[in-house]
């Protein structure tokens, strides 16, 4: 670093810093992102925000992390180069390390900024931007047009591939499009409703056994076969299978009849997604305690079904062992008590609470691995039209074979890193108020990391933090996002 | 012999899963199985189809370390599914300091292909198959010290690497840099081309873009067929992303494909 000076530097117009305990969210717009930011980096920024001059900066940092002038000098230069070459902040930023080409080429195609300065005076930004002397003809020679058109098109590039992995998990299969199944006329043998947030769907299945296998899986949603259904799909069985229609179109379909209620229960799944407005859906269980929320937030495998099996014989309303989804605006949950999806390894282990559940049909999986589908308690399922219920705690569980069972606090900022990791869509792009409302959401819950080796002590814990209902804890504060 | 078959989406996992005709053959986004219980679904893909990973997050073309974490994650899944390859971007997507999340073309010279080569020979080390080098489409061009084909051609003797050409990105990029994607092709040598991409392009404004939003237009199928007559082409797949036709047009597609590979065998 050779020296800040009086450099003065301003926040982008696109970004905004809200604090989170200790420490801070940054949020661009414009590229939708969210960035956690540590206690002193989210100094340097509210510094920034603050006008206060690149020096003065250094020598706060310097003072309030115990470093000398130089290192902080180095740090926080560090820090206020990289976020002007991105476009973070505005205005000359400090005396720049040298950097490559391919350094540049990520700041130019994110910053619209620097491709300004580019195409005005390729010279003086390769100057700006410390680029190394070996790379300086080709940089030279770059057009800024071509970089305009690149950048955009990454940018929907970017775009599609968020919506594209947001929506893996949520396997839209209506895009199978038309496949009319020919030379079979279809007369049911049993037709059924199942009711599951606010969409009725009738099914039609062409055999008994058909029937009685998707029933047995999903006998807490059951609606009556006279409900009004929202749409209807047959299940057809083929020389060669089983299919499943909607509105002649093929849907699903499944070689073996053990693999049925996997494909019925995923097209429900995704047909109610489809047809409910929500704003976030999480890779959660959620769990009630008849006024509050517990979302249990974790990857497959973490032991977080089984985890919230066990909670609804505990005294817990089920919303949902797997897709947790919140509303808009105040980010309630809202219940969608699917099945849980039982592995072999967990039947033991829930034996207890499910007496019947080793005798519960087997089914198959895509990947052949067998599951019981398991519906919750019947005095554990939410009323039908139960309405969205505030979230007061977030608890990560993991399963570990020889930890010690316990829960342990989380902070803020590292439980939104978390979270976000587990969110699977986003049904609007984000923007200042909806991340202040998401950070005001966090601020007044209470977030906990829970290590799992034990069931019974798990169910425990989760029942002395959540149940009875307790007075909100002191640490609730009010939200401040600035700007 | 050329295998035909699609990249493995989850919008297509129940036709795929019903054994359709004219598909030998998938492509699996590594980034889309990198979930240990997907794992299984990815073993039971491999049991019934030859696969071939596409990995888009190692940035080849980013000077420093391979980043170890994704590395070690492709490692575990070529793993698991043993694939005929693995198949990683000509490219850059991500600096020290920010990820695209998408392609960033690299600078043709002496220098890059010293970088992606050694950076190939760990990935196919680490994975224990060979690994393919994938061609993108790019609106800029950064000039270097080499054409494009030179540059493929010297990176695929150096790595040892095959080359998966991307048919509809050929295309793309030959409208938009004003360059004959045919007598481009002839320039790379035959045996470097293993695998095709081939997907239908698309036009915002004067724009022409590698989307994988439409059906596969005439122009790419008569480059597509030239590629399968230049070179010795071991898988070929079709993509599709932003919008999934019918199956039945699949199976058409597939059906056309496999027609010109008969021709072009």
């Amino acid at each position: 670093m050779k020296g800040t000076g009086a450099t003065t530097l301003r926040a982008a117009g696109d970004t905004a810093f809200f604090a989170l305990d200790d420490q801070g969210i940054l949020f661009c717009e414009a590229r939708q992102e969210l960035h956690l930011l540590d206690a002193a980096a989210s100094y340097v920024w509210c510094s920034v925000e603050d006008g206060v001059p690149a020096a003065q900066i250094v020598s706060g940092y310097a003072e309030a992390c115990g470093l000398s002038f130089a290192e902080a000098e180095r740090l926080v230069g560090g820090l206020l180069q990289r976020w002007c070459g991105l476009g973070y902040i505005e205005g000359d930023g400090p005396p720049p390390e040298t950097i490559d080409l391919t350094t540049a080429l990520g700041r130019l195609l994110v910053n619209p900024g620097l491709r300004r300065s580019f195409a005005a005076a390729p010279d003086e930004t390769a100057r700006r931007l410390g680029l190394r002397g070996t790379d300086r003809k080709a940089f030279l020679a770059l057009d800024p047009a071509q970089l305009d058109v690149q950048a955009l098109s990454m940018a929907e590039q970017r775009r599609r591939l968020r919506q594209t992995k947001l929506l893996f998990d949520h396997g839209a299969t209506r895009s199978l499009g038309p496949r009319v199944l020919s030379g079979k006329s279809f007369t049911p043998a049993v037709e059924r409703c199942w009711r599951l947030c606010d969409t009725t769907i009738r099914l039609r299945c062409d055999t008994a056994a058909q029937d009685e296998l998707v029933r047995l899986s999903l006998l807490h949603l059951e609606a009556g076969s006279d409900a009004e259904a929202d749409l209807t799909l047959d299940v057809v069985e083929g020389r060669r299978g089983h299919a499943v229609l909607r509105d002649g179109a093929l849907v699903g379909y499944c070689d073996r009849l053990d693999q049925l209620a996997r494909v019925i229960i995923v097209l429900i799944r995704d047909l109610v997604l489809d047809r409910t407005d929500y704003f976030f859906m999480l890779h959660a269980a959620v769990l009630s305690n008849g006024a509050a929320c517990a979302v249990l937030p974790a990857a497959p495998g973490s032991g977080k079904s089984t985890l919230a099996a066990a909670l609804a014989r505990s005294g817990f309303q089920f919303f949902t062992d797997e897709i947790a989804i919140l509303e808009r605006d105040r980010l309630r949950a809202r219940p969608f008590p699917l099945p849980t999806v039982v592995k072999e390894g967990a039947v033991g282990v829930l034996r207890p609470y499910y007496p019947a559940l080793p005798g519960m049909p087997v089914s198959r999986r895509d990947n052949d691995q067998p599951v019981r589908y398991l519906p919750p308690p019947p005095d554990a399922m939410p009323a039908d039209a139960e309405p969205g219920r505030p979230v007061r705690w977030i608890v990560f569980p993991q399963y570990e074979a020889t930890a010690e069972t316990r829960l342990r606090p989380l902070p803020a900022g590292a439980a939104l890193s978390r979270l976000m990791a587990e969110c699977k869509v986003v049904t609007a792009d984000l923007d200042r108020a909806n991340v202040a409302a998401l950070v005001d959401w966090l601020r007044q819950v209470d977030c906990y990391e829970l290590t799992v080796s034990s069931l019974p002590d798990a169910v425990a814990l989760m029942r002395a933090l959540c149940l009875p209902v307790r007075r909100r804890s002191s640490r609730r504060r009010t939200a401040t996002g600035s700007p | 012999m050329t295998d035909t078959g699609v990249g493995y989406r989850q919008e297509l996992s129940l036709w795929i899963d019903g054994r359709p005709p004219y598909l030998d053959f998938l492509e699996v986004p590594a980034e889309d199985f990198v979930r240990p219980e997907l794992q299984n679904r990815l073993a039971a893909l491999a049991a019934t189809y030859p696969l071939a990973v596409r990995s888009r997050d190692l940035s080849l073309g980013t000077p420093g370390p391979l980043d170890a974490d994704r590395l070690n994650r492709l490692a575990a899944l070529a793993a698991v599914v043993d694939p005929l390859w693995v198949s990683e971007w000509i490219a850059f997507s991500r600096t020290g300091e920010v990820d695209l999340a998408c392609a960033a073309p690299v600078r043709p010279d002496e220098s890059t292909v010293d970088l992606i080569a050694e950076h190939a020979q760990e990935v196919a080390d680490r994975c224990g198959v060979p690994l393919l080098l994938e061609t993108v489409a790019s609106h800029l061009r950064i000039p270097g010290t080499m054409a494009e084909p030179e540059f493929l051609n010297r990176l695929c003797a150096t790595s040892g690497c095959g080359l998966l050409l991307d048919v509809t990105a050929l295309f793309v990029n030959s409208r938009n840099h004003g360059f004959d994607p045919h007598l481009w092709l002839r320039e790379i040598d035959p045996p470097h081309i293993r695998q095709l991409h081939i997907s239908g392009f698309s036009r915002a404004g004067d724009r022409w873009e590698d989307r994988h939003g439409r059906r596969i237009q005439r122009d790419i199928w008569e480059l597509a067929e030239a590629a399968l007559a230049h070179a010795p082409v071991r898988g070929a797949i079709l993509e599709y992303d932003l919008a999934f036709p019918a199956v039945q047009a699949i199976e058409i597609e597939l059906r056309v494909l496999k027609a010109a590979r008969g021709r072009a065998a």
